[in-house]
């Protein structure tokens, strides 16, 4: 059936759901509607680059979080290497909190949306 | 329908392979006269503009979407995202440069429309049973424990991966033939763990959504959003082109 001015679509979108309210609340948190922006507005400049450069920090504790993992399960480590490589790490999460908590961010935040790749973490 | 003035400015809605016919009474962003003009073999359908931005307002993201939507009533249109300011020489390049692209675009979402189906998979209960804390890690130094406790939220990740892309395999299976095209974003870490957009023929939507209307029934254990006729946005990337021109920082 082709589309024409004597056949039109009826183009009005029809949404069907039996739990509207948790949908409302998640697409929310997610904020799958809009990509996230990095807010340059003058007064808030350095939340919006704390956002940023904390991501990208986030990010890459998680890599060598899993490398460590891995080389824990390789069996390549030795019960004290994995003791403080796992101190280093703790202590790693902890400071990111820290900073975290410093520019009013929480874990939703550290976050990039990378269009149809998907999100960065 | 009048050629594009090489120097003045515009806010676009959609490129459409033809011209369509729009309501006089409608209104664009800004509250804007809706124009169509001749763009390469296109139609662009757009605004003229002479602000240096757009307004982000509900308002005006709706009339937007009301643009589109009326274009789609017609036809299936290559939308533009909101907030896009163009001059005629930019869009008459783009089309120029891009023509086989679009052309070929234009074909792909020929007489079809997007439909949406978002799935929420409660694993609260699960989640919850999942106890790091083990006999084994009592035993270790505060280092060791926590490299312990990671492995155990890695599993739990990578088993939850698997699960959600089963459900997407399911999904998947369940539209199979009723689609064009289909865009399938997993999100193994949230609630929200699937949002998918499907390219549907005009002539397949009624037995799409006869399917899709069977899927609560079939999977108890999932909450479905399903939604639609949308315009192809997630099938048409015009944005990726221009810059925005957001009145937002």
């Amino acid at each position: 059936m082709e589309l024409s001015p004597e056949n039109p679509l009826s183009a009005e979108p029809e949404i069907d759901t039996s739990h509207a309210q948790e949908f409302v609340e998640e697409l929310r948190r997610v904020g799958d509607t809009l990509p996230s922006r990095i807010n340059i507005d003058p007064d808030s400049v350095e939340q919006g680059l704390a956002k940023l450069v904390l991501t990208l920090i986030e990010f890459i504790r998680r890599l060598l979080e899993k490398q460590a993992v891995k080389r824990m399960e390789g069996g390549d480590l030795s019960p004290e290497q994995i003791e403080e490589l796992g101190l280093a790490l703790m202590k790693l999460e902890e400071k990111l909190h820290d900073l975290k908590t410093q520019f009013g961010l929480s874990e939703e935040d550290l976050n990039l949306d990378l269009g149809p790749i998907g999100r960065l973490i | 329908m009048k050629s594009v003035v090489f120097d003045k400015k515009f806010y676009p809605y959609c490129l459409v392979g033809q011209t369509v016919g729009l309501s006089e009474l409608l209104r664009g962003v800004d509250g804007r006269e809706v124009l169509q003009r001749e763009v390469g073999t296109l139609t662009a359908v757009l605004s003229e503009w002479d602000d240096k931005k757009v307004e982000l307002t509900r308002e005006n993201v709706l009339r937007h979407d009301a643009v589109v939507r009326q274009v789609l009533e017609e036809a299936t249109p290559l939308p533009f995202r909101f907030g896009h300011l163009v001059t005629a020489h930019q869009l008459e390049s783009y089309v120029e440069s891009k023509s086989e692209t679009l052309q070929s675009k234009l074909q792909h979402l020929h007489n079809c429309v997007e439909m949406s189906v978002k799935i929420i998979w409660n694993r609260e209960a699960e989640l919850a049973s999942q106890t790091p804390e083990t006999e084994a890690m009592q035993k270790v130094g505060r280092g060791a424990a926590f490299l312990m406790s990671k492995q155990a939220e890695f599993q739990a990740e990578q088993s939850s991966s698997s699960e959600v892309a089963a459900i997407a395999s399911w999904l998947k299976s369940r539209t199979s033939g009723l689609v064009r095209d289909e865009l399938v974003v997993l999100r193994p870490a949230e609630k929200l763990v699937v949002s998918a957009s499907f390219l549907v023929e005009r002539s397949s939507l009624a037995a799409y959504k006869n399917r899709t209307a069977l899927f609560d029934e079939e999977r108890s254990d999932l909450h479905f959003l399903t939604s639609g006729p949308w315009p192809p946005y997630s099938f048409s990337n015009n944005e990726l082109e221009f810059k925005t021109h957001l009145g937002v920082s």
